[in-house]
């Protein structure tokens, strides 16, 4: 599924900005990565910081930040949770967030709560595609994937 | 824009601070805009002598401490993205805060582009050619006069520029950690080459009032924007305390603390067709990056900015990207090294990467 270029996920969760995705993991932690919108938005990206593993990250603290064209930002945190790993290939060569940012996971956590309370939150399925949909056309965003 | 967007931005000059209140105040202002407590505010801002270096980067790698210290430069780092400077107080700060939806749309190169392209009208007003240098420069005739960066948090963002009206080229060579071997007459020759300031281009430093009249007119003439002048707000000083006691913990300035080994200096010479080529790189081994290159060496190029703008490109990049960004930008810009080529300047800085 798609809009204006920029790919969505069904089977994924996401926030309702639709700046982040969400997949759940088999052993009770939760993946973060960011979407193609936040991807495309910030362009190529050249940091990532991942808070240290054991770090506990309240809503709104995030869990990394990125940098791009000398724009710094957080990548948002909408639940209550604990780093549990950094991606390391994506902390060596971020400019895997542009190239594919659904396979280049920036995290997993744990949260705080349980799984499914942290995921009640956020939306998937048809729900969230009108969501993406909405923002990609209300900020008349057009994505693109980075090359190597 | 939307109906917010039109109304008038609060001007906010908070004059000579030290750089941790400058800090706080940034992350104050953040807080209270996404709090939707405060109007659009421009500020202007001043600094005790001081090393910044931008969000994601290492003072140890980026700065020389032990001078810092030595001579009482305070260190600190920004809330916002970009490289590392040197702040004293001729120098003047700008900053822009506000929702997402108070600057036109795009993505954040956009973003960047129209708020650099204000600046620099404003500039202009002095009698200097200021120019917009991707990606976030501006320039006087190849020179750089100002550096921006920012930060956006959800549609909260922070966008800020400085104004070079003097500049101590030695004093900041010995601050800032650079791509040059040794800290001589050459080494500031080649700094001034590429860096200036309104007093060199105007023959003395303008009034501070000035050159903050001639930004504030180039927001009005190609954003639109206009202002009225006033206090800081008083949910913006209601966090400087706690945002403070953030800052001066140890944990923000050294979150990002990388060995200064991390980041060697390396340099390069191949003799090509159209003369001998150096280079000399800050270079990130862990992520396999060049962060700084300086060219020099013996041959003839045209036009005669092109070493400038290769080094401005070159910052940051990845070395699989290197040969991509040089061969563009010597289409783009019809680059004529007289038989050096792209690849011979992809190829030094392989060779310089790749040193032992």
């Amino acid at each position: 599924m798609e809009c204006n270029g920029c790919e969505f996920r069904a089977e994924l969760y996401y926030d309702q900005e639709c700046q982040i995705w969400v997949r759940r993991e088999g052993d009770g932690t939760l993946t973060v990565g960011m979407t193609d919108i936040s991807q495309s938005i910030a362009g190529k990206i050249l940091h990532v910081r991942v808070r240290r593993p054991g770090t506990r990250r309240p809503v709104g603290k995030p869990v990394a930040t990125i940098e791009s064209g000398k724009w710094a930002g957080p990548v948002p945190n909408v639940f209550d949770c604990v780093i549990d790993l950094a991606n390391e290939d994506v902390l060596e060569d971020s400019n895997l967030l542009n190239i594919e940012p659904y396979e280049a996971w920036i995290a997993r956590v744990r949260p705080v709560a349980s799984v499914d309370v942290a995921l009640k939150k956020m939306f998937t399925g048809d729900a969230a595609f009108e969501l993406y949909r909405q923002r990609c056309l209300r900020d008349d965003i057009h994505c693109e994937r980075g090359m190597r | 824009m939307n109906a917010a967007a039109q109304a008038p931005w609060l001007v906010v000059d908070t004059g000579l601070r030290p750089a941790d209140e400058n800090m706080a105040l940034d992350k104050a202002l953040l807080q209270a805009m996404g709090d939707q407590a405060i109007p659009n505010i421009f500020r202007f801002l001043r600094f005790e002598e001081s090393a910044l270096v931008g969000y994601h980067q290492s003072p140890d790698q980026e700065l020389n401490l032990d001078f810092c210290r030595e001579e009482g430069i305070a260190v600190q780092r920004r809330l916002t993205g970009g490289g590392a400077l040197i702040f004293d107080p001729t120098q003047i700060g700008w900053e822009l805060v506000c929702h997402r939806d108070a600057l036109p749309k795009g993505d954040m190169a956009a973003v960047s582009r129209q708020i650099c392209l204000a600046a620099a009208a404003g500039l202009s007003k002095l009698g200097v050619n200021a120019r917009f240098r991707p990606r976030n420069d501006i320039e006087v005739e190849g020179k750089k006069i100002s550096g921006t960066g920012g930060i956006m948090d959800g549609d909260v963002l922070l966008f800020q520029g400085t104004v070079l009206v003097d500049l101590d080229i030695p004093r900041m060579l010995r601050v800032l950690r650079v791509p040059v071997e040794k800290l001589d007459a050459h080494a500031i020759a080649s700094v001034a080459d590429r860096v200036t300031s309104l007093r060199a281009l105007l023959g003395e430093a303008p009034e501070l009032s000035m050159v903050q009249e001639v930004l504030l007119e180039g927001f009005r003439l190609h954003l639109g924007l206009s202002f009225e002048t006033g206090e800081m707000p008083e949910p913006v000083m209601a966090l400087l305390p706690g945002m403070l006691i953030e800052i001066r913990d140890p944990e923000w300035l050294g979150v990002n603390n990388r060995a200064r080994d991390g980041m060697p200096l390396r340099k390069a010479s191949l003799r090509a067709p159209g003369g001998t080529l150096q280079a000399e790189i800050l270079w990130d081994s862990f992520g396999n990056r060049v962060r700084q290159v300086h060219f020099s060496g013996d041959y003839f190029i045209q036009p005669r900015r092109a070493i400038v703008d290769m080094e401005a490109a070159l910052r940051n990049v990845h070395l699989n990207d290197v040969d991509s960004i040089l061969t563009e930008l010597f289409v783009q810009q019809r680059i004529d090294g007289f038989g050096l080529q792209a690849e011979h300047f992809a190829s030094v800085l392989r060779m310089a990467a790749e040193q032992p």
